[in-house]
C-alpha cells in the first residue's frame, strides 16, 4: 500500500490533530518568531501543507492563554513577534506529550500484534 | 519591505486582499493579528530574495503560505471551514446588479442620482464579497463594477484635490462684493481678491484658460499645492481611511505610492507658484 492509497480525509484529520502538538513542542526550548516556527514545522514531511495554517493556530493558542507574544527588533529585517509558552501552555504541553506517548505506544503494540 | 517589481506588488496586493476577505468571513479568529503575522512572514521570507523581488519569487512564497480561505478553514475546524467557503464564495450577482442600476440611471434621467447611488453602493458591496481580486474572475467583475465606481470616484477625487482653489476663488469673489468683509480685512486682501477674481478659469477656450493660469494662477496653485502636501502627509500617517474610501483604486500597499505622489505633486505646485510669484514681483 503506497501513500496514494491513504484516504485524503484521514491524512487531513490526522495532520490537524498533530500540528498543534508539534507547534507547542517547537516552543519547548524558548520563544520563537512565526517564520522560524513555520520553517521548523515544515521540516516534518506532510505536516504543514500551507505555511499559513500555523498562524490561526498560534492566534487561537494565544487567546486560550497557552502562548504569550512579545515584539523584538531584528538586526536583519522588520521587528518580529516572538511566541513563547506560558505556564499554562507548558503544563498543557506536558500533558499532551504524555498522552501522545501513551497513544503511540498503544498503537505500536496494536500494529505489532496485527503483524 | 524589499522593493518589489510592479507585477510582484500586484500579486502581493491580491493575496493580502484575499486574506482580508477570508478573515472577514471567519468570525472566530483574530483578524488583525493573523494579517500582521502573515505580513511579517512574507517580509522575513523576502529577506533571502534579491531586489527587486520578481513575480516568480513572490508567487513561490505565497504558494508556500497557501490559499487564505483554505488555511483558515484548515485551522478553525470543519464547521467553520464550510462557513468560510460559503461566505467567500464568488458571487457575480452584485456586480451585475451594479451595472444594471447604472444603466437604469442613464435610462431614467429624472432619477439618475438614485440609480447612480444604488450602482455605486452595490459595486462597493460586491467588492466586499469578492474573494479573488487578482484572477480572471476579478477582471470580469471589474468591468461590471468599474463604471459605477469611476463615475463617483473621479469627481470625488478631483473635488478632494482641487477644493482649495475653488474655496479661494469663492472667498475672493465674496471679498469683492461684500463691503463689510472688505472693510474688515487688510487692503492687500482686496488687491489679491481682485487679481484672483480676474482669473477666468471657466472659459471654453483652453489656451485662454491656460494663459490665465500661467499669468496669475499662482494664487490658486499655492493653496492646492499646500493642500496636496497636507493630504500626502495624512495619507502616509493614516493610510486606513483613504484605502477604505477609495478601494479598490487605492490599496494599503499602493497608499505609500499615492502619498509620495501627493507630496511630490504638492511640492512641485508650491515651487511653481513660488517661481511665478517671484517673476511677477521682479517684473
Amino acid at each position: 500500500m503506497g501513500v496514494a492509497d491513504i484516504p485524503d480525509n484521514w491524512v487531513t484529520q490526522l495532520r490537524k490533530g498533530i500540528l498543534e502538538l508539534c507547534l507547542l513542542n517547537t516552543l519547548r526550548d524558548g520563544a520563537k518568531y512565526g517564520y522560524d516556527i513555520v520553517r521548523r514545522l515544515a521540516q516534518i514531511d506532510s505536516l504543514v501543507m500551507g505555511e499559513g495554517t500555523v498562524y490561526p493556530i498560534l492566534s487561537r493558542l494565544k487567546r486560550e492563554g497557552l502562548l504569550t507574544t512579545s515584539i523584538e527588533e531584528s538586526a536583519s529585517g522588520p521587528p518580529r513577534k516572538y511566541y513563547a509558552l506560558t505556564a499554562a501552555g507548558r503544563r498543557s504541553l506536558e500533558g499532551m506529550n504524555a498522552h501522545w506517548l501513551k497513544l503511540t505506544s498503544g498503537i505500536d503494540t496494536l500494529m505489532g500484534k496485527q503483524e | 519591505m524589499k522593493r518589489l517589481q510592479s507585477k510582484a506588488e500586484r500579486i502581493l496586493d491580491g493575496y493580502l486582499e484575499r486574506l482580508r476577505q477570508a478573515l472577514r468571513a471567519c468570525p472566530t479568529v483574530e483578524r488583525f493579528e493573523i494579517e500582521r503575522d502573515v505580513r511579517e512572514h512574507i517580509e522575513v521570507a523576502l529577506d533571502d530574495v534579491h531586489e527587486p523581488v520578481t513575480p516568480l519569487a513572490m508567487t513561490a512564497i505565497l504558494d508556500r503560505l497557501g490559499s487564505p480561505s483554505q488555511f483558515l478553514g484548515d485551522s478553525v475546524g470543519s464547521e467553520d471551514e464550510r462557513e468560510v467557503e460559503a461566505r467567500v464564495r464568488e458571487d457575480w450577482r452584485l456586480a451585475y446588479l451594479s451595472l444594471a442600476l447604472l444603466l437604469l440611471a442613464f435610462a431614467l434621467p429624472l432619477f439618475w442620482w438614485v440609480g447612480l447611488l444604488g450602482a455605486f453602493l452595490t459595486a462597493r458591496a460586491s467588492l466586499c464579497t469578492s474573494r479573488r481580486l487578482d484572477d480572471p474572475v476579478r477582471c470580469g467583475q471589474t468591468w461590471l463594477r468599474l463604471p459605477a465606481l469611476l463615475i463617483v470616484y473621479v469627481p470625488a477625487i478631483l473635488a478632494l484635490l482641487l477644493w482649495p482653489a475653488v474655496a479661494v476663488r469663492l472667498f475672493a469673489d465674496e471679498v469683492l462684493v461684500n463691503p463689510w468683509l472688505a472693510a474688515k480685512l487688510p487692503w492687500e486682501f482686496y488687491y489679491y481678491a481682485d487679481r484672483i477674481s480676474a482669473l477666468r478659469l471657466s472659459s471654453f477656450d483652453f489656451t485662454d484658460t491656460a494663459r490665465e493660469v500661467l499669468r496669475t494662477g499662482h494664487y490658486l496653485i499655492a493653496p492646492v499645492g499646500l493642500w496636496l502636501i497636507a493630504l500626502g502627509i495624512a495619507a502616509r500617517v493614516w493610510p486606513g481611511p483613504m484605502t477604505f474610501v477609495f478601494r479598490p483604486l487605492i490599496s494599503r500597499e499602493s497608499s505609500v505610492r499615492v502619498s509620495r505622489s501627493l507630496l511630490i505633486g504638492g511640492l512641485l505646485l508650491c515651487v511653481w507658484a513660488g517661481v511665478q510669484a517671484a517673476a511677477k514681483l521682479a517684473s
